[in-house]
Order: C-alpha cells, then structure tokens, then sequence
C-alpha cells in the first residue's frame, strides 16, 4: 500500500494509544489489589503479528521495552496458527523473554473478518505467586525455580472458554488465590475492551490499511530515532555501577557499559559486566534491553511516537551468564525493579557524556521492595502485599529532581497510607520526606522519603529487596550526590532502630526473606535521595532560600553544601 | 553468508540456544553463520553483522566511531 497521508496515520497512532490507556482505566477500576489499583504496576501494549509493539501508553518502561521479546516467543513457541478467537494466553518466564517472575503477560489475538489481525496485550506484576518468600520476592532466591510458579507461553482461554486446569494450577499454587483471580481477569477484562477497540477501527479502516499504518507507523518511528540519534556526537562512552550485595553474599556486583554512537545508532555493550549474580539481581536480557532503550528514549524527542520502530537503531550485545543476561537456572526477581534503573541511570550517565544538557544525574535506584503477609488478624484470611516506596530523581539541566518518585524502569504511584493500613495490619508512624537527602547542586536532586509502620496485628512476615543504602546515586557535573537509603528495625522495646543483620543475622541488610515481626515492631524505610546536577556554588539565593523555607534542606546543609548564610 | 535453521525442537524440550552476539535466548528459528571457519548461531542476521562490525574487532574495541 502508498504512503498514509499524515492525518490519517495520526489519527490510527492516536486510536492505538487510547485504547491501551483505557485498557489501563480499566485495570485500575476492576482489579483487587494495590500494586494494581494504586500503584499501576501494569503495561498495556498492542501488536501486529509479526511481534512487533505498534501501540502503547504512558505505562512501566520495564515492561513496555521487553513486551516484544515476549510476544515474540509466545507467538513463535505456539504457532500463529495455534490462535483462535477468544483465546488468552498467559506467560510469565524471564527464560523465554519475560523481565522476571512476577511480571504476567496475558495477550489476546484479534480477528476480523476471520483473519488474525493483531494482538493486545497487558503485562503486570502478579504480588503473589507462591515461592519461597510471602510476596513472591526471594531476596536469598539462588535459582528461578524459588521464586514462584514458572509459565511457558500457554492458553488460559481458549475460544472464550476458561481452561480450567491451567487456572486450577495456578491458583493452587498462589498463597492468595483469590487475588490472583481477581487481578487476572481484571487484566483479561482490559484485553475485551482492547479487542473492541481494534474491531471498531478495522470496521472503520479496513484491514489492509490497518496492517500498513502500523507497518508505517514502525518505520516513522525508526526514522526519527535514527536522526535523534545523529545528533548525539560519534563517539564511545563508558560508565559503570554496582549493586552493592546480591542478598545472598555481601559482594558488589558490577554492571560495566561501553556504549558507541555511530552516525544514526547505538550500540550498548555490556560484556565487560561482572558474572551472573548467586542472588537474585540477575537482569535478563530483556530488561537490560529496555533499560536501554527507556535511557535512549530519555534523551531523544519525547514525541517520537514508542513502538517497536524506534528501538531498531538500538542494538545490545551482551554475554549468557553475566548481571546483564542471566543463564538458566539463576534468580532474576530483583533483576527488574532494581537492577534495571541502576542499568538505565548507567547509560544516562554514559550519554551525560555525549549530550549533557539532556541526561539526568542518578536517581534513587531502587523499588525500596517491602513484602509482607500472613493471616489477617480480623478475618484470618492469608494475605500478601508487594509494597514499593519512591525515591529522589535525579537532578537535569533545567530542573531539580522530583522528590519520592517509584524508580524510571516503573512509572508507578505510591500507596497511600489510608490504602495501607485499611488492608494490612500495619499501623504508619511516619511517612515524611527525608530533609537533606537531595543531592546539592545548581539543581538539586529530589528527595527521598521516611516511611515508619508499626505492626498492629500478632505477627506479619516480611521480606525486602533494596539498593542504594551503601552506595550513592551520583550527581553530574560538579553536584553532590542523593542519600543513600535504608531498612531498618525496632523491636517491641528496644530504644533504636537497628539494621536487619544486627537483629536477625542476615547476610544483607537489605535483602532478605521471612523474617517475622511481632506485634508492635517497627520498620523504617528510607528511600535515597537523587543526584544533584551542577556546581551547587550556581543555585541562587532564593532557592536555597525557598528550599530551607519548605524543609528541603536544613540551614546547616545551607551553609556547608552552599556557603549560605542568611 | 548464513541461513535460517528452524530449531524443529520436541514440544517438551526445555534447552536454551543464546545468540552469539548479543545474548538473547532465540525462541525457535535462527540464523546460522560461519565466522572464522566456526560455526555460530545468531538471533537474526543483523546480529551476525554486529558481531563481525564489533565483537571480532580486538576486545570489542572500535574507537573509530
């Protein structure tokens, strides 16, 4: 078919956009649970049937980056053929493209006038699929098969009907069944809305013209990241970062780039990365592709309309068997909340090189991940919950960072306290931001938050998976660093908090599974701070002022990080 | 110059095949190469031109970029 004219290509790229967004209303208003209905921790996505993203919205760049190579394996490891309609097919494994074992895919194909025509899909973080941790986050986790239950690409609809063995499978081996029922077809509710949507613009287009808007909607894309990417100077940029424990050993795990501009492409090389962690903060391919790509997209023009089109100028090269491209059988949980934003803040920081005034200084880093479950002591009833917290951003040329933001790689929201503690026995003390925790300079990073619960029920186990509370995300050009963030404990009169390894002899502060608090405990979540960006000797007068006014910083941290005195 | 292999594996089968360039777990079909009289398996055949372009250049480098 001839070139589209524009409007009409607008008006499709617009429709496919507002279909995956009113996927999301419709996930967030149905589905039971907060990582869901507060936090958003889902992705809606569209394809063409040769796997490639032709529509999304403004959801998780985790899931929205790796979408493809799910799609991709579903459709090759079953056969376009195997769809029918009212087929969903559900998928979950990080060894056949997905980020990591939380994340559930479920795709619908759509057909009109008796011919497949596209695919909508939704991905989102199951909180509870069974494992050896109550929330499905083993942070001592030393092989995927701990991490919860494991699903090849399979059908859990099949012609509109439910197959009820491989529901019955997986419900069977979710603590909390009822949750995962709700929050599951709450994600299959988003996919009917989806499908009526492509029908009404196949009805209006036909299908022809559907398939090669898409088609030129990819190649639009391409093009224009291709000369975004000319206008980044040739060259080879490198930067490095580390986790600073894998949970199970208290050994620094770097990840090391290499990335090479040249002319209209990018080449992320990462094979100079540490070998594959004994913990889970193994990133599978996947992730560190979109972590890649969501860095690139950082400094490119934010109109280029994100399908799968504007990552082909963007190519990775990785090795099996490193933190970047975890082998079979090794853990990955933590691999996507927090190793992904410190593999984003690493290519940031490498492209700061190339064209600083659009990078940002590090960010938090980290998901601060908080699990917690056991019987509810109202109604006995076993529940779970995946708590994140926000951190600081980083500082850019224009801008101070955002203050308690979820990380780059989620794009979620907080809970509220009122949510938390209407459904969990968790009682909060304190949910504050953290003064001081910013990284100083001509812009300042964000900050980071305090958040103190009290357990209010006879016990709750807990689990945590956190970075960044030994190491720093880093400013830019002269500015100072964010704070780094914490996890800590007050057991039921005790005078102080204390780390994690001090009261229960973990082997890392902040990443351990099962511990078991009791009534009146304490726990403390620091989230970091983000880097700063510029020297802090060119922020004015009137925003250091305006800064200490709001609490931001204190009148000591005025004088000493700024030399500011009144 | 390579071609297409369909791994044409058992239903049941559970092995892994990673790209020689750039690390991906390949689904199904893949692209095989000869490189330096050995034989290579690639996700795609741009794969296979990366790593000629990249990683065969001496430890990855290519600073003439």
């Amino acid at each position: 078919m001839e070139n589209i004219d524009s409007v009409t290509l607008s008006v499709i790229n617009n429709a496919l956009i507002n279909a995956c967004r009113e996927m999301g209303t419709a996930m967030m208003r149905t589905s039971y649970s907060p990582i869901f209905n507060e936090g958003l921790d889902f992705s809606c996505v569209i394809f063409n049937t040769r796997a490639e993203m032709i529509g999304q919205a403004e959801f998780c760049p985790t899931m929205l980056g790796s979408a493809q190579y799910a799609v991709k394996w579903t459709i090759e490891e079953l056969g376009l053929d195997s769809f029918e309609p009212g087929d969903v097919v559900i998928h979950n494994d990080p060894y056949r493209g997905q980020c990591h074992m939380p994340e559930h895919m479920v795709l619908k194909p759509v057909f009109h006038g008796g011919e497949l025509q596209c695919f909508v899909g939704n991905i989102a973080h199951i909180g509870e699929i069974g494992g050896m941790a109550p929330g499905s986050f083993a942070s001592d986790a030393t092989e995927v098969y701990q991490e919860g239950l494991r699903l090849p690409p399979v059908k859990i609809m099949q012609r509109g009907e439910y197959v009820k063995d491989v529901w019955r499978i997986i419900l069977t081996n979710h603590r909390t069944p009822k949750t995962s029922w709700g929050d599951l077809h709450a994600m299959i509710g988003s996919l009917n809305i989806a499908e009526t949507r492509m029908h009404e613009l196949l009805e209006r287009y036909g299908a022809e013209l559907f398939a090669a808007a898409g088609d030129q909607l990819l190649d639009y894309s391409e093009r224009w990241m291709r000369s975004e990417i000319q206008e980044i100077p040739n060259g080879v940029y490198r930067f490095q970062d580390c986790m600073e424990d894998d949970g199970v050993t208290d050994q620094p795990v770097w990840m090391r780039l290499k990335l090479i501009v040249k002319d209209d492409e990018i080449i992320a090389d990462w094979t100079d990365s540490d070998a594959q962690a004994s913990g889970p903060v193994n990133a599978t391919f996947v992730v560190t592709a979109a972590a890649t790509y969501s860095a690139v997209l950082h400094v490119t023009n934010k109109d280029i309309p994100v399908n799968s089109g504007c990552y082909r100028p963007i190519r990775l090269i990785t090795n099996p068997g490193t933190v970047v491209n975890v082998r079979h059988p090794g853990p990955s949980v933590g691999g996507n909340t927090e190793t992904h934003p410190h593999l984003q803040n690493v290519v940031m920081a490498a492209l700061s090189q190339a064209v600083p005034e659009r990078a940002a200084a590090a960010e938090a880093g980290t998901a601060c991940n908080f699990l917690f479950g056991g019987a509810h002591p109202e109604t006995g009833e076993y529940y779970t919950n995946y708590h994140f917290d926000g951190g600081g951003w980083g500082a850019t040329a224009l801008h101070d960072g955002n203050s308690v933001m979820c990380p780059v790689n989620g794009n979620c929201r907080n809970t509220p306290a009122e949510v938390l503690e209407t459904k969990y026995p968790f009682l909060t003390l304190e949910y504050s931001l953290r003064t001081d925790s910013g990284g100083d300079g001509k812009f300042r990073g964000g900050l980071g938050s305090k958040r103190v619960l009290r357990v209010v029920g006879p016990e709750i186990t807990v689990s945590a998976l956190l970075d960044r509370t030994r190491t720093y995300p880093w400013g830019l050009f002269g500015a100072g660093h964010g704070a780094a963030g914490g996890l800590l404990v007050k057991k039921k009169g005790d005078s102080r908090f204390r780390t994690f390894s001090e009261v229960y002899g973990t082997v890392s502060a902040t990443k351990f599974t099962r511990i078991v608090l009791k009534e009146d405990d304490e726990v403390a979540i620091l989230s970091p701070g983000g880097g700063g960006y510029g020297s802090p000797s060119e922020r004015t007068a009137e925003q250091i002022e305006d800064d200490v006014r709001q609490g931001l910083i204190s009148a000591a941290a005025a004088r000493t990080s700024y030399g500011y005195e009144r | 110059m390579g071609h297409w292999i369909d791994k044409n594996a058992a239903w049941y089968d559970q092995s892994m095949t990673y790209c020689a360039c750039c690390g991906l777990v390949i689904p199904s079909g893949y692209w095989e190469a000869e490189v330096r009289g050995e034989v290579l398996i690639f996700c795609k055949p741009d794969c296979e031109r990366l790593y000629l372009e990249h990683r065969l250049v001496e430890g990855g480098e290519n600073e003439t970029a």
